[in-house]
């Protein structure tokens, strides 16, 4: 089947219907900060807008690399700092917003490379907080 | 008869304003028009655009974006009501819905407050009272205690009570302030960002330290009570999948509880709630551990986020019964024939490849699913704006099936035909959980997620064939590629992973 050309049957920008020989594809696409998001069936994947292969290969590292504020708030606490090598799951920062404390943790093993904010910084939402290197490479 | 009718709708109201916003506002006015009552918003300006603004007979702007200057201000929601000509105020869930003191101000002011009235607020909502009201009722409790206002105390209360321990608000609800503690070490930490959760979400710093008990499920009970006393349990719900101390998939009947232990839940609840002087509609929460002990958790004095799926299952309308029984009208209590079972998906606005985050930003595109035996309460559409200010669920669907596994895969069938554009959703998470072998079987208890028995997302070796197709064939810029030119080209060459769980019964 994915060798069968894909046609478009209909499009309206965000929802498209595609027919793969004989088979109806309906699904959607959007590009959502730099990243091409596919929903389809209910569940959302990511696929890589490569230019060139380096490109590929720094996209091969795990998502979430950037950690970024999730929502408007402030930051009450920060546990990571520069530098430190960290294991999944373990707390980066504590951000209030709406009442609630989200801890900020590493989604994944990696090293510290960069804390952005200071405690009591107010931040906004999708500004960059911590910045993951040198995780293992598999998410 | 006719003059019956007149006489009914004389003693109902003619107006009511629902002091909340999204779903639940939707879902209100729906029985208000239902039972012939105008419905009248309220907004703040983040609102201003909202769906459930447009559906209302009248919306009246109460304020600016944070809810502590408009949605809880007491004030402007009375105001808002004498300037509507509002008989009845309904509170929703969240927001004022648990504040005795506006319970308090609505009697005051003559508006009718539709939820208990505020003194058996005050006797089970709090927390600490209502638990003392259990004991001294033989309803029994999990071990706690209260926590002292220095570290030293906090520190003799948790090594009386033992670890693992939880530390909660004392005021209030919905996971705010709850915190999971296992080491000593860690006391003063949790004690300190508790109370400072619990100030800001509930204006007291007033905590409570309590055993931990592990692998329990969640199971609660709705009951209406009326003026005259009367109190009706009418079913449990179990609503053990949770992420954060917060509940995603709900369920009723409870599949855990069997006929005896269903008329313990209903009579131990019924006693409670009839001890507080209980009226209109409540919940109560229970553990149920592993050997299948019950300990009462803490009463919810107002409408849950869940209700639909006891509604689906009796056959009855909640709402309608809490307007009812506000206007003064006595529970008729009917006879309620439970029948099949329901799961409600939460559809939260949230990333759960990052720790469940709340998620801001604006819906391109929404689709809501719909079909036999799916009930779908939404508060978003496309091009809803989701924003900071508010709790980030953006609806629910529920299924109804004869069986639980019918449920189970209407449910999931119908989240797969749901689209959320523009902003990460919970929803593929929940297609994962619901479509998994371990929550088919029912094996899972409160602190499953935490404990990754439901991974939030995992590589996809390959992307699906059909994935790469949408892709190649909406390449950027807007040039949709002719069939005759579409080849494989980068968008298909690299395999990412799947922002969420794959398919399948692993």
């Amino acid at each position: 089947m994915a060798d069968v050309a894909p046609k478009v049957l209909w499009t309206d920008g965000v929802e498209v219907v595609l027919a793969l020989g004989d088979r109806i594809v309906r699904g959607a696409v959007e590009r959502r900060g730099g990243r091409t998001l596919v929903h389809w069936r209910g569940e959302v994947f990511e696929v890589e807008a490569a230019t060139g292969p380096s490109r590929q290969g720094s996209a091969a590292a795990s998502a979430g690399r950037e950690l970024f504020a999730p929502m408007t708030g402030t930051v009450v606490q920060v546990y990571a700092s520069d530098g430190q090598p960290v294991e999944r799951g373990a707390p980066l920062l504590v951000v209030e917003a709406m009442k609630m404390e989200h801890r900020i943790v590493a989604p994944a093993k990696a090293r510290v490379a960069r804390v952005h904010v200071k405690k009591g910084d107010q931040v906004d939402v999708g500004a960059p907080l911590v910045s993951l290197d040198g995780g293992d490479s598999s998410p | 008869v006719e003059v019956l009718e007149a006489w009914e709708r004389r003693l109902m109201f003619e107006r009511v304003l629902v002091a909340n916003r999204g779903e639940i506002a939707r879902r209100i006015f729906r029985t208000l028009r239902v039972m012939g009552i105008e419905p009248v918003a309220v907004y703040s300006e983040a609102d201003r655009d909202a769906p459930f603004v447009r559906e209302a007979d009248r919306a009246m702007a109460i304020g600016p974006a944070p809810a502590a200057q408009s949605y809880l201000d007491v004030e402007k929601i009375l105001a808002a009501a004498k300037t509507a000509g509002a008989e009845a105020i309904h509170p929703g869930y969240g927001f004022l819905s648990e504040n005795a003191a506006f319970a308090a101000a609505c009697e005051k002011a003559g508006v009718a407050f539709i939820g208990p009235p505020a003194s058996a607020m005050e006797k089970l909502g709090n927390k600490k009272a209502a638990r003392e009201l259990a004991h001294s009722v033989g309803v029994p409790i999990v071990p706690g205690a209260e926590l002292g206002s220095d570290d030293r105390a906090a520190r003799d209360a948790a090594a009386r009570v033992g670890f693992p321990l939880l530390v909660k608000a004392a005021a209030g609800g919905g996971g705010k302030g709850m915190r999971r503690v296992d080491r000593m070490e860690d006391v003063q930490t949790a004690v300190g960002a508790a109370r400072r959760e619990s100030m800001a979400a509930f204006g007291s710093d007033a905590l409570i330290v309590e055993r931990c008990v592990e692998k329990a499920r969640h199971v609660e009970v709705q009951l209406v009570g009326d003026a005259s006393g009367t109190i009706v349990p009418i079913l449990e719900r179990d609503c053990s999948l949770q992420r954060r101390h917060q509940k995603v998939v709900e369920e009723c009947p409870s599949p855990r509880v069997d006929a005896g232990l269903r008329k313990k839940l209903l009579d131990s609840s019924a006693k409670l709630a009839a001890a507080g002087g209980y009226e209109n509609a409540g919940t109560l929460e229970f553990l149920l551990t592993p050997q299948g002990e019950l300990f009462f958790l803490e009463m919810n004095t107002r409408l849950q986020v869940e209700h639909p799926v006891t509604e689906m299952v009796c056959g009855i309308d909640l709402v309608a019964w809490q307007v009812s029984i506000a206007a003064g009208q006595a529970v008729k209590a009917p006879s309620i024939e439970p029948r099949g079972h329901a799961i409600e998906a939460r559809v939260y606005a949230e990333d759960p490849a990052n720790g469940f985050l709340p998620q801001s930003g604006t819906l391109a595109r929404v689709r809501w699913p719909s079909g036999p035996g799916i009930r779908v309460d939404a508060g978003v559409e496309s091009g809803s704006v989701v924003t900071p200010h508010y709790d980030p669920m953006l609806g629910k669907v529920i299924a109804w099936g004869e069986s639980r596994d019918e449920a189970r895969l209407r449910l999931a069938a119908a989240l797969r035909e749901s689209l959320f554009v523009g902003v990460t959703t919970n929803v593929p998470f929940m297609i994962a959980a619901l479509e998994s072998a371990r929550f088919a079987k029912d094996d899972f208890h409160t602190t499953s997620i935490e404990e990754g028995a439901f991974e939030p997302w995992r590589p996809a070796a390959t992307l699906p064939g059909e994935v790469r197709a949408l892709a190649a064939a909406t390449r950027p810029a807007g040039r949709a590629p002719r069939a005759d030119h579409a080849r494989p080209g980068p968008w298909d060459s690299t395999d990412r992973f799947r922002l969420v769980g794959d398919r399948g019964h692993g």
